[in-house]
Parts: structure tokens; sequence; C-alpha cells
């Protein structure tokens, strides 16, 4: 399996006037070419922050890579200078944005905008541009091509705009697609459509995909492996099934169980949400970041960070009651 | 199509400000104490029933303002009561100095203030922003005329004492003479632009698209140049509309302080004098360069930005 990407042990920091807000906490993960990776986690756990490190994308400053390291097709990228930069994105990484009635230039053609990276990379053409941009809206499922190049974004609706986000991403081939919530801002018609989209896209094309969502239900329709995010930490991290099935972090079950679904829970009329808030990032815990949240914390929980346990082939989970010496409780939750 | 019929439903609203504004103007001549022929020397009663009656005051308004409006619908401004020359051709002759003097001021604080602008946003919270704002502070804040001298003693007193010779200071007569004014003039637009322009430029810098043109791996001077400018540019050319219209119509500061035989002095001698046709003369031409430059601004609106549709009828919109 070729190896796309590989992030070992980063360290992402916000310099702010009010202090270092620490985002991202030791976060290694790897991307296999044609390989789908969900990172799941609520707001603010640093899942973007952790995407467009690939890119560099986060404002330098603030934002500050602390330590670690990102390999991308063979290049470093976290003592890339601007111009190596520059001829990485869009080439070898591209990216989808959440909100896509705001990621396109309201002022340019859209036809313009497609094509700005082919242009920019590879040098061509006026008329091939333009020829390849006809092709590329025709990739994803846009009707009348010929004549919507020509339309600016306001004339798209969101679902065609966020379409034309990813044949833009897709432009110059890139070995990674960094999706960053593509469907968040849709409606949910729309969102399956772009979803069965990406997912046929990506079986043409065999290009990686990071897809950032906080949405089960996109990472159970596309992703092949999950990682879990919390407070800055990947905190479990396997299969698709590994995740759905056989997960071992309390911080993934009660992600599952705040899921709506339709067969329990209808007595007391209530969605399931996790009790009280993440832990600020300006001074994070010493401990599990979870443990406040947590139903089974134990006293080590509070005072020393647990480290990965694996669980099997791929699948590992930082979590105390993974510990061999841990005596094992009869989980809760909607199994059991 | 749709731009024509908005053109011309553009320019019926024009005549009906410049119409409501000559009514207005001619209204509250009247309120000025005094009368144009007031001067050292007193005048006898019959002397002034006989000016009256040469320059039709001794009508009843209603009917002055009639004759003043079916004069001007024919082109014709009056007869200045102070100078004894027509309006007309006291503004032809006073007016290409004006516009001269204005036309470069505007090029000047346009290109200069939007280039500061942009230099400060995109080197935001660096030692050129401060250096930015810190002229567009000082430009805002310093008036015309103490820029006026102020640049006369630098460059003509200081320099010539430096080094043996310095710029005019007087008139309107070959490049040299019209540095010094055009800077005077332009100063202060210059720094609100690049006040302005800052503040676009920083808002448009942070918008999502540019994040997108970021990760397509354009250049800074690529994304600023293709993504940014075209979309921080819209109040700028907002202010500039009326700008220009000051601008062009001549200062009475500046072309004070410089010499320079401007239409500025009129807009406020002919007050002073009680000058009643060059009053309204002046203050007309002011309006309907002023409406005009606000049209000529929206509809430079529709081409900047395509969201931006001009059309005729209300319910298109």
């Amino acid at each position: 399996m070729e190896r796309v990407l590989t992030i070992e042990d980063l360290y992402v920091s916000f310099d702010t006037y009010a202090g270092e807000v620490k985002a991202v906490r030791g976060v290694s993960l790897h991307v296999d070419k044609g390989e789908v990776l969900a990172i799941v986690g609520e707001s603010g756990c640093g899942k973007s922050v952790t995407a467009q490190s690939v890119m560099r994308l986060n404002p330098e400053p603030p934002a500050r890579i602390v330590y670690g390291s990102i390999t991308l097709c063979g290049q470093d990228v976290v003592h890339a200078g601007d111009k190596q930069l520059r001829s990485i994105r869009g080439k070898d990484v591209s990216m989808i944005f959440q909100d896509p009635m705001t990621s396109l230039n309201p002022t340019m053609p859209i036809g313009k905008q497609l094509t700005e990276a082919i242009r920019h990379h590879q040098g061509l053409g006026a008329a091939e541009a333009s020829q390849r941009a006809v092709e590329l809206l025709e990739q994803v499922r846009i009707p009348n091509a010929a004549q919507r190049v020509k339309q600016y974004p306001h004339e798209f609706s969101g679902g065609m705009r966020q379409r034309v986000m990813i044949a833009m991403a897709l432009s110059c081939s890139p070995q990674l697609l960094i999706a960053d919530e593509p469907t968040t801002a849709l409606d949910v018609t729309i969102q399956a459509q772009i979803i069965d989209l990406l997912a046929a896209i990506q079986k043409e094309t065999q290009t990686a995909i990071i897809l950032i969502t906080h949405d089960l239900g996109v990472v159970a329709g596309m992703a092949h492996r999950v990682a879990v995010m919390y407070a800055g930490k990947i905190v479990e991290t396997g299969s698709q099934e590994d995740i759905f099935y056989r997960h071992a972090h309390p911080y993934t079950e009660a992600l599952l169980n705040s899921l709506p679904r339709p067969d329990i829970d209808r007595s007391s009329g209530r969605l399931v949400s996790i009790p009280g808030s993440p832990p600020d990032l300006f001074q994070p815990p010493k401990g599990c970041p979870f443990a406040g949240r947590c139903s089974y914390a134990m006293k080590i929980c509070q005072e020393q960070m647990p480290p990965n346990f694996p669980q099997g082939e791929g699948h590992e989970a930082a979590c105390w009651l993974l510990h061999k010496d841990c005596p094992k409780t009869m989980r809760g939750g909607a199994k059991e | 199509m749709a731009l024509l019929s908005y053109i011309l439903k553009r320019i019926g609203y024009a005549a009906l400000t410049v119409f409501f504004l000559m009514v207005l103007t001619f209204l509250m001549m009247q309120l000025l104490p005094g009368n144009p022929f007031l001067g050292d020397k007193a005048i006898s009663q019959v002397t002034m029933d006989a000016l009256y009656a040469k320059y039709g005051l001794d009508k009843p308004l209603w009917e002055q303002f009639l004759i003043y409006m079916n004069n001007f619908l024919h082109g014709d401004l009056g007869l200045s009561i102070k100078y004894n020359r027509p309006v007309n051709t006291i503004i032809a002759d006073s007016f290409p100095y004006s516009a001269e003097l204005g036309i470069r001021a505007l090029v000047f604080a346009a290109c200069f203030g939007v280039g500061l602008g942009v230099i400060a946003a995109i080197k935001r919270n660096t030692g050129w922003d401060s250096a930015a704002i810190t002229l567009a502070v000082i430009g805002v804040s310093i008036p015309s005329f103490i820029m006026g001298a102020l640049l006369q003693y630098l460059f003509a007193v200081k320099f010539r004492a430096w080094f043996g010779f310095g710029l005019p200071t007087m008139g309107w007569k070959g490049e040299a003479t019209k540095i010094l004014p055009t800077l005077a003039l332009c100063f202060g637009t210059m720094a609100t632009v690049a006040r302005l322009t800052r503040t676009s430029m920083l808002d448009v810098l942070g918008q999502d698209y540019i994040k997108t043109a970021r990760a397509k791996g354009l250049t800074d001077s690529e994304i600023v140049g293709r993504h940014a400018l075209r979309n921080a540019i819209l109040p700028v050319v907002t202010i500039l509309g009326p700008t220009a219209a000051t601008l062009l119509t001549g200062t009475f500061v500046v072309e004070s302080i410089f010499n320079i035989p401007g239409l500025g002095q009129f807009f406020v001698k002919s007050i002073r004098e009680n000058d009643y046709t060059m009053i309204a003369g002046t203050t007309v031409f002011y309006g309907i360069f002023l409406v005009a430059a606000t049209l000529v601004v929206d509809i430079l609106y529709g081409f900047i930005d395509p969201r931006i549709k001009l059309t005729g009828s209300r319910r298109e919109s």
C-alpha cells in the first residue's frame, strides 16, 4: 500500500492575547492511496486544524506547529518554504471547505476559478483551460456545463456550488483530498447527493480522502478508517467496523449513543447527549481530557494521560479501562 | 437593455433632484441679509430701484424663478450681478483649471490611497501598516490650508535654502506649479481612501474564498490581485464618486493658497457678495456634477460586482 500522508506526533498551538491555545496535542495518523480516513469529533476538537496543517493553511501566526512531522507524498511539509508549499497546495493536496456559499469568489466566473489551479500548476493556456473547466463540471455531474462555466457563484445553488468546489479540488488530480465538513452547510437531501458524488469520484480516481465530519452517518457511508478526536488528541482509531461495532473508548461510545435512533429512548422523548463540555485548551488537563465527562472515570484518569492500547489490527484506543490491570466492568449503553 | 432603462430612469430622478436643488437654493438666497448692490458707497433709492429693475429683482419671486428656469433650460445661467459677465462664461473660464487640478488630485489620491491601504492590510501589524495608518491619520486630521502652507514652506522655502532650488508656490502654468496644489488637495482624500481600503481589504482577506485561493497554491500577489482587490474596492468606489464632484468643481482653500484661477473662489465669494445668479449657477453646476458622479458610481457597481443587477423596474430585482 502506497502511503500518501503520514502525520507523527503533531502539536499545533495558536498564540492569542490570552495565551497559548494547544489545539492539536500529539496527533499521529496516516492515509494510504485510495483510502478514505474520517476524522470525527465535536466542534473545537482540532479536526480542522490537523487537516489544515497538512496544507499549512492555518494562518501563521497565530497558528504554529510546535512539534511533530507531516510527510505528504515524501515531502516534509513542516519545514517546507513558501515556494514548496505553493507547489504542494492544489497539486498534491487540495481541500473542500464547509460552506460553499462563501468559499467561491463572488466576482469571478466559475470557469475561471475552476481552472486557476491547473493554469497555475500546469501552465495551461486559456483555450485549453476553458475546455478543461467544462470537463470538470461534467465530472461532478453539473448539467449544461458549457453554459455554466461562464456564470458567477450567485447563479448556483448551495449543492451546485459544493460540486464546483469538488471539481476545483480535483482539477489537478491531487494525491490527497481533504473534505472539511463538506456537507454540514447543506440540507439533508443535498448532503446525500454530495456524499454519493464524493464516494463515486473516489472510486473512479482512487484519490485518498480525509473526511472531516461530525456526522457519523457520513462516516458510515464512505469511510474505510476512522479517527475519533477529542480535545486535540486522537482517542480511538480503527476501521469503520471497529469504530461502529467494537469501539473501545467511552467517548466513541458516547458519540454513537448520542446519534438519534428510531428504536430506542422513545420513552424519554429526548435526544441523548454527552453531559458537560470539552476542556479548556488554554490549560488542558494533565490526565485524560475526557475524564471529566466520562461515566467510567477512575482516579488515574484525572492524573495521567492514557497511552494507546492496541485493540487488534489497526485498532487502538487511549483509555485506562483497556489497561490489562484494570478490573473489567460491565459497560453500560445501548447494547446491554 | 435593462441597463439602458436603468440609466434613463436614473437620469429622470437626477433631473428631479436638480430641480429641487434649484428651488431650495432660490428660496434660501432670499434669506440672505443685504442685497448685491450694497457696497462701500451709499446708493440712492432711485439708483437702487433702477438696479433692481435692470436685473429683474423687482418682479415677484415666482416670476423671477420662472424666468430663471426658462433661461436655465436654454442653457443660460444668467448674468453675474457682481462681475457683470455671464455666469456661463465665468464657469467656462475657471472650471478647466479646477477640473485639471481635481483630476490630478483624484487620480493621485485613488492610486496611492488604494496602494497604501492594500499594503497596510497585507502587512497588518507591521511597521508598514503603522506607517500607512499614521500617514492616513495625519492626512485626515490636517486641513488642506495647513497642508498647503506646510508644503509651500517645505518644498519652496526650505528646499531653496537647502538645495538652491524649490517648487513654485503660485499659479497654474507648467508642470512644476501643479505639483504642490495637487499634493495639498489630494492628501485628505488619499488618507480616507487608504483607511477605507485597509478596512475593506482586511475584511475580504478573512473571507473563505481567499482561503480557497490559498489552497490552490496561488502566490500572495495573485491572491490579492485576482481575488481580493476587486471585492475590496467597492466601498472605495462609493466614496470616490461624491469626492470626484467636490474635487473637480474646485476648492476655495487650495485654489486661494496657490493662487489658481479656478472655480472654487466663486462658491464662497458669491454668497458673501449676494451675487444671486452666481450662487444659483455654481450650486446647480456642482449639483449636476454630484448627481452625475453618483450615477456613474452606481453603474460601475454593476461592472465590479456581478451580483448587483441594475434594472429599470422595481419588480425585477
